[in-house]
């Protein structure tokens, strides 16, 4: 018996409380590589995690606490219950119900060849392989450009849910992360371009076209001007668009106002049926879906935390507020269904082709890689350092580097056009091109 | 979680001197390092309380090749597997044939010691129940208290981390902890727009909680100002920076560009500066892990050494670089303790602790009363590092126009500085005299990597720095 099984027996057979029993079991396989593409080091790792929610009904309010646990000794196990148990009469809730046995959707978010190479543990020799191939196709670019350093990640993940209401659910997932550094260099001077790839399948990760734009874009690093302050139209392109609608290390204020939780606490601006942004629309009409069944996307997901099953849900239609994101307590308080998780963000396409989103009698900068973008998620403003971007005039573009694009996205989205042809990343589903009228690059001169 | 019993500790130490035994079998150097975080949070706001708690348990075994480091990690700590796992990295390093092995240095007289975090009010003695009042009791004197405060979010978080590490010549053992609170009033601004404003205050226990009436007021009196403030024009300002932003400063585009690692890759600018004048005399920069009790703190780091403090930057000039074990003997230099991972499955890297400016001689009165027109940096919300390029972005600025050597009270919500940074340390014109290093926050190496740090410094003055 291991320590889920153990919980569960325990908490089977306590009395009064409902529970949620979450597992993780997570394998790593990761390969370090250095100055030259010296091999620093080789990591394989497991983890398996069990982490457990009680929820007790303490007069009108509902306790909960979440806890994990290490030890599968069923005496410790009653403590930790015991203990959540009393924690519950402390923390008040609304009261909501614990969701109840729901249908399975199936996404494909495990590569076959990944899950394959863990169980029959050649994963090291496989991620040594595709090194190889990665530190060869470098070798056509010496003359300008060279692989710094590069870090290969990979994972598989199997996760379980089960609750005290008879809702189950499993599924299993990989990952596979890239992180190269890419320096240009020309007499004596050198440049980096640092790009960070998320995947589920390894080899969806195409080299050669990889290698090739990776240089071309370190070249332009290298060749970049400092941009002195700029007022007018702002493209994003690659992968600054990605991140600007799924950031890395924050949520896009578009989508954060879209949780219920947030408008259960009285701090979501939206209403629904109504515009989302500051002015009246004048551009293309903004239309944001979560769709968590994207085959192979790693935003992709089966069920949320609480094991309700994903589904595609439309979160603003035509620039205008429609669903919430909810997870089932916060659906409770709203008194509608709760959503399951959110997933890739996908975007409407607009009508204008790419070279109608560059058109302009002006100069424009398009901005392709941002250092982090990180707004602030409640009021919509952000300021985010350029690593690349370009001045585009009369169909000449000129690398730039520095600078900070700053603004509020409430404010943007009242003018703004996207182009018509479409990009699938980590994430992001959507146009290809996102232009910004009356938008702001802070300069640095 | 309760601190280990020395009979406990020396069980460890020794079950773990065998597993390097095993891996070392062959001439190698290895070591194993067990960890054991706990996390409890406590978050209340205007609708809810709530709490959970995290765990981080595990062993890692890693050995060196004399070219490359084999690393093994686990969260069952089963003896059996675990010398089952340590035999197999001996055999697989057995295999590879290196040329011309690195050796890593060792200590000639065996280091055994425990270290311990020393708090005033120790959390471990401290029941949940008595934390939640506390932080009730808190949450009461913010909420609701003007009429542009929407909801306020008061979260308690507490930590306990154990770590053993063994080699051959150390059977190193530290217990640390550490208490945050965060209060962040969310506002509403007139024309609807929803803003938030925030204070975090770290202490190595529960004397987090014991915040004076004045700084509760402050925290109100802020909120309303956040609600009010406006966004700045963009350009070239002299500014006053507290603490808190010159530590960022410090931290985000000065440290990160200092990591052995990245200075071995070839990938930091620093080092066209090593040895050489980049600020004035009175500008220098320390990371220090040794200082006591603050979030960056720690006795050693992930590979056994101990802590001690490194100077950056001293008197204007660029000294040493901060090492993890790799970097230091690939690039000779010297070892510091900052050879830190985010967990036992997770590889070490060279991150910082404490970073921080060192004070200097001038008062906060007297740097503040010599600017005419500029502004007075409260907070950020965080910053990115460009190692390459130098280049600096902070963003989630609060500033406050200074106006004839006196701050105003007119405010400027989701400041960004950015500029080139060798141009924003030679601009440095004075150094406050009180250090404060008051940073509770987690540091990623990328968007990866996250290790608990703190930064601060003095106050500092800087002209023309770009605001936007």
């Amino acid at each position: 018996m291991g320590i889920r099984e153990n919980a569960l027996s325990v908490l089977k057979k306590t009395k009064g409380i409902d529970f949620k029993v979450i597992e993780k079991e997570v394998n790593r396989a990761n390969l370090y590589y250095t100055k030259d593409q010296q091999l620093e080091s080789s990591l394989q790792a497991n983890r398996k995690i069990v982490e457990v929610t009680i929820y007790k009904k303490c007069g009108d309010k509902l306790g909960k606490h979440t806890f994990p646990l290490v030890t599968d000794v069923k005496k410790d196990i009653n403590e930790k219950i015991k203990d959540a148990i009393s924690m519950c009469s402390l923390t008040k809730h609304k009261t909501f119900e614990i969701p109840k046995k729901v249908s399975k959707v199936k996404v494909k978010i495990a590569d076959p060849d990944i899950v394959a190479a863990f169980k029959k543990n050649n994963i090291e020799d496989k991620l040594k392989r595709f090194a190889l191939r990665l530190i060869n196709e470098f070798e056509s670019y010496k003359n300008e450009a060279k692989l710094n350093s590069f870090e290969v990640f990979t994972s598989h993940i199997n996760t379980k849910i089960e609750n005290s209401c008879g809702l189950k659910q499993s599924s299993e997932e990989t990952g596979a992360y890239i992180e190269l550094v890419v320096t240009a260099f020309i007499n004596g001077r050198e440049n980096e371009f640092y790009p960070r790839v998320n995947l589920r399948r390894l080899n969806e990760f195409k080299i050669k076209e990889a290698v090739q734009e990776y240089c071309r874009t370190a070249k332009d690093v290298l060749i970049s001007y400092r941009p002195n302050k700029f007022k007018g139209s702002v493209i994003l392109t690659g992968e600054a668009i990605r991140e600007f609608f799924a950031p890395e290390l924050s949520l896009n204020p578009l989508v954060m106002h879209c949780f219920s939780k947030l408008k259960y606490k009285d701090m979501s601006r939206y209403t629904k049926g109504e515009y989302v942004t500051n002015k009246p629309i004048i551009g293309d009409k903004l239309t944001i879906i979560s769709n968590p069944l994207v085959d192979y996307n790693t935003g992709s997901r089966e069920f949320d935390g609480d094991g309700i099953p994903a589904k595609k849900l439309t979160l603003i239609d035509e620039g205008r507020f429609k669903n919430y994101i909810a997870e089932k307590q916060y659906a409770d308080y709203l008194d509608q269904e709760p959503s399951g998780p959110l997933g890739v963000i996908e975007i409407k396409p607009g009508m204008r082709s790419m070279s109608q989103v560059y058109s302009s009698k002006k100069q424009v900068y398009e901005i392709v890689s941002f250092s982090s973008f990180v707004p602030n998620e409640l009021s919509g403003d952000f300021a985010a350092e350029i690593r690349l971007g370009y001045m585009v005039e009369r169909g000449r573009k000129i690398p730039f580097k520095g600078g900070m694009f700053t603004g509020n996205v409430f404010d943007l989205f009242s003018n703004a056009f996207f182009s018509r042809e479409m990009i699938k990343l980590a994430g992001y589903c959507g146009p290809k091109s996102l232009r910004f009228e009356n938008a702001t690059v802070a300069g640095m001169g | 979680m309760n601190k280990l019993k020395n009979t406990e500790i020396k069980k460890y130490k020794l079950f773990f001197k065998k597993l390097v035994d095993e891996m070392s079998q062959y001439g190698h150097y290895s070591q194993v390092l067990f960890l054991h975080k706990i996390k409890n949070v406590i978050q209340k706001d205007d609708k809810e309380t709530d709490s959970y708690q995290l765990e981080d348990f595990g062993v890692k075994l890693r050995l060196f090749t004399g070219e490359h480091f084999l690393e093994y990690g686990t969260s069952l700590f089963d003896q059996k597997l675990l010398k089952k796992e340590a035999a197999k990295l001996a055999k697989r390093a057995n295999k590879i044939k290196v040329k011309n092995p690195l050796k890593i240095p060792k200590e000639d007289k065996f280091l055994d010691k425990n270290f311990s975090t020393k708090s005033i009010r120790d959390p471990r003695r401290l029941s949940l129940k008595s934390k939640i009042k506390l932080l009730e009791d808190i949450h009461g004197k913010v909420s609701g208290k003007s009429k542009t405060i929407i909801n306020t979010r008061a979260v308690y978080s507490e930590y306990f981390e154990t770590k053993i590490f063994v080699s051959e010549d150390r059977a190193l053992y530290q217990d640390i902890s550490g208490c945050r609170l965060i209060v962040m009033p969310i506002v509403q601004t007139q024309l609807g727009e929803i803003r938030y404003h925030f204070e975090g205050f770290f202490e190595p226990g529960c004397e987090v909680f014991d915040l004076k009436p004045k700084q509760i007021k402050d925290i109100v009196h802020k909120a309303n100002k956040v609600a009010e403030a406006t966004k700045i024009k963009s350009g070239k300002y002299t500014v006053i920076m507290s603490p808190e932003v010159a530590g960022l400063l410090a931290h985000e585009s000065f440290g990160h560009g200092f990591e052995a690692d990245t200075l071995f890759k070839g990938r930091a600018k620093a080092e066209e500066y090593l040895g050489k004048e980049i600020a004035s005399e009175q500008v220098s920069i320390l990371d220090n892990p040794s200082l006591e009790g603050r979030n960056g703190s720690y006795f050693f780091d992930d590979e056994g050494q101990l802590a001690n403090e490194t100077y950056l930057i001293k008197n204007g000039i660029v000294k040493s670089p901060i090492t993890d074990m790799y970097s230091a003997i690939r690039l000779n230099k010297e070892r510091t303790a900052n050879g830190r991972l985010e967990s036992f499955d997770h590889k070490p890297y060279s991150r910082m602790s404490n970073t921080y400016f060192a004070p200097g001689n001038e008062k906060k009165e007297s740097m503040l009363s010599s600017v005419r027109d500029g502004f007075y940096l409260h907070y950020s919300s965080g910053g990115m590092e460009d190692p390459k390029g130098w280049g600096v972005q902070i963003q989630g600025v609060l500033a406050e126009r200074i106006f004839n050597g006196k701050l105003t009270g007119e405010f400027f919500y989701e400041v960004g500085i950015t500029g080139f940074l060798p141009e924003i340390l030679i601009n440095i014109q004075g150094v406050g005299k009180k250090l404060e290093v008051k940073g509770a926050g987690s540091c990623g190496k990328g968007h990866k990597e996250w290790v608990r740090v703190s930064e601060g410094g003095p106050h500092l003055k800087v002209k023309n720095l770009d605001l936007a």
